[in-house]
């Protein structure tokens, strides 16, 4: 059995794992920074990189200059972005899962994503001009945030919010939006294509702002998160025990709900609807570690941040044409996750 | 000179327009075993809840150790009550001493290394309850019985003078049910632990307990030693079924079964 004894206590973060992630997410970084149109070499990448953070700009003119511009304007803060979104959907996805004590959960289940899809949708059918170019994202995280508050308010119960309520209002909310949306298109003639596009999910065109925003909400989820990880591991046990573990349930539960769904509706805000990764991450992750979320929730975050940085850089630089995001992790996460559940499903990982 | 440690005052409490608890008072002392029974839905589990403050009654007070539960902080509450609840299904593939260690987790600050005394303590329930051969194995991948016997595992480390026990035998094979239920029975005979648990085998509630409560329709309908309780007219106005008892010679309690007509 892959986890036998590893959890005398002694690496809280994830230890070995965590440190071999991190290489692999700064290696990756400098090889996806260089991949694209024009072609960068490692070296050349990692002395630009040194150069912007010590503020040494390339003489004027050079080639080196060319390849700055392409890197720190255009290129770094896209994989930058991607690499966040990947991270704090893989975070959120872990959080669900142990909040709703339910393996099956995403980011998605309880309508976040349904909600900031409604959002957008709007924005673009009535082409909102007063927000600029961010009037979309601002919908989009808006119609997050009331969802999240409709499906609060359905499943709360004489105080007491319990995993299948939310899970069951979550569903019925979803399916109400996903009509609504389907309407929209139906009414948005020819503006349908850029409501499609933008629900596929892209990190084209990424700038500064956003990965900044993105770092902010993904950063202060973790440390929330971080600090509740191991009260998270009681509820796995059920209500009641927690309960006489000093854990009190529905507050936790209420807490890490707005929590992920906050980090979930930033991410889906600037970056669309990227599936799977919230499902998948965790998963593998626990197949990996253990479904200790002391563990568990910093190694998944590192590990969202590979994934959707390689993803991103298939998309941006290795296919002949772009195609979303969205539709890209969903056809390599998908089978992949068939294939990991059915191998697990023998073993017994899951029930 | 103070044996009560547990004191329920008038509790009630309600599921909506449905009341489960009414008016219950009853007072338990340090060292003894209690057993709980009654039909489904009498308001066994809800009592429990409120001990362990999972629930808040509608009207009444409980005390522990003479200070009203409301005092309790969280951390106080986890290192007095543990429970052995009637669920015990785990969703995630933790390994049986991950779940074990759970019951620690109160006594050890958020971020700190366990130490070696809670590893003792995990180390001696493992040994004890005889989990040694499961002890790395997933929780997802055991049998019924024996998550249930890893459930009740993590309460007991959990070490607390209080005890309760929702059914906690309900799907261990006999041999199974006896060791643990003497287990715990040592802890209330030589540790002074004080156990209230449910039962639906009235006969293994005979065997074990002190004293027994009765409950129908969230009332009392008697509570008291065993040997003055457990007798056919209590048991069959608590459960509505015809019944005979009779003495087991050997040690002396009385067990009973069923009229089935």
């Amino acid at each position: 059995m892959p986890m036998a004894r590893k959890n005398r206590a002694s690496s809280y973060w994830g230890g070995p794992t965590f440190l071999i992630l991190f290489l692999v997410l700064i290696v990756s970084l400098i090889i996806s920074t260089g991949k694209g149109y024009i072609k960068i070499s490692p070296s050349t990448v990692v002395d630009i990189l040194y150069r912007g953070i010590i503020g040494e700009l390339p003489d004027k003119g050079t080639n080196l200059e060319i390849n700055y511009y392409v890197i720190w304007q255009v290129r770094l803060p896209r994989i930058l972005t991607a690499m966040v979104v990947g991270g704090s959907l893989s975070m959120a996805g872990v959080i669900f899962q142990a909040i709703l004590v339910n393996p099956l959960a995403d980011p998605y289940t309880l309508g976040v994503s349904a909600g900031a899809a409604f959002g957008a949708s709007i924005a673009l059918l009535l082409n909102i001009p007063f927000l600029g170019i961010y009037s979309v994202s601002i919908f989009a995280f808006f119609g997050a945030l009331l969802t999240l508050v409709a499906v609060i308010f359905l499943s709360s119960n004489s105080g007491d919010i319990s995993s299948n309520n939310l899970i069951l209002s979550g569903i019925i909310v979803s399916a109400i939006l996903a009509a609504c949306i389907s309407f929209i298109k139906y009414i948005a003639d020819e503006r349908v294509s850029v409501i499609i596009f933008w629900l596929m999910g892209s990190f084209n065109s990424k700038t500064w702002i956003e990965f900044f925003v993105v770092s902010i909400s993904t950063f202060i989820g973790f440390l929330i998160s971080f600090y509740f990880s191991r009260d998270i591991n009681l509820m796995t046990l059920g209500d009641r025990s927690a309960s006489a573990l000093g854990i009190r349930p529905s507050r936790l539960r209420i807490i890490l709900l707005i929590t992920a769904s906050m980090i979930t509706a930033v991410s889906v805000s600037v970056s669309g609807i990227i599936g799977f990764v919230g499902l998948v991450v965790p998963h593998l992750m626990r197949f990996i570690i253990g479904p200790d979320n002391r563990k568990l929730l910093p190694v998944s975050t590192l590990a969202g941040a590979v994934i959707l940085l390689w993803a991103d850089t298939i998309t941006r630089a290795f296919l002949p044409r772009e195609i979303p995001i969205g539709v890209l992790t969903a056809l390599i996460g998908g089978p992949f996750f068939c294939f990991i559940f059915k191998r697990r499903k023998n073993i017994g990982f899951y029930g | 000179m103070d044996k009560v440690i547990l004191a329920l005052n008038k509790l009630t409490f309600n599921y909506g327009n449905n009341r489960v608890l009414n008016n219950i008072s009853l007072d338990f002392e340090k060292g003894k075993f209690y057993g709980v029974l009654g039909p489904n839905g009498c308001g066994k589990t809800t009592l429990l809840d409120i001990i362990i403050k999972y629930k808040v009654p509608v009207s009444g007070n409980i005390k522990i150790k003479n200070k009203y539960i409301k005092e309790y902080s969280n951390e106080e509450i986890a290192k007095t009550v543990s429970i052995v609840p009637q669920d015990f299904y785990i969703n995630f593939p933790f390994t049986v001493e991950n779940i074990i260690w759970m019951g620690r987790y109160p006594y050890i600050p958020r971020f700190s290394s366990p130490g070696e005394e809670n590893k003792e303590i995990v180390d001696r329930v493992i040994e004890d309850l005889e989990l040694c051969d499961l002890r790395n194995k997933l929780i997802t991948k055991l049998s019924g019985g024996e998550k249930q016997r890893v459930v009740f595992a993590r309460a007991i480390a959990q070490n607390t003078p209080i005890l309760l026990i929702d059914e906690g035998t309900s799907n261990m094979d006999i041999r199974h049910s006896i060791y643990i239920l003497n287990y715990v029975k040592n802890l209330v005979k030589n540790y002074g632990k004080t156990i209230i648990a449910v039962f639906h085998n009235l006969n293994l509630a005979s065997l074990y307990c002190d004293n027994l409560v009765f409950i129908k329709n969230g009332h009392i309908i008697a509570s008291g030693k065993t040997e003055k309780v457990f007798c056919k007219e209590i048991i069959e106005d608590t459960f509505d079924v015809k019944c005979h008892i009779y003495g087991e010679s050997s040690t002396g309690k009385k067990q009973m079964i069923w009229n089935i007509q």
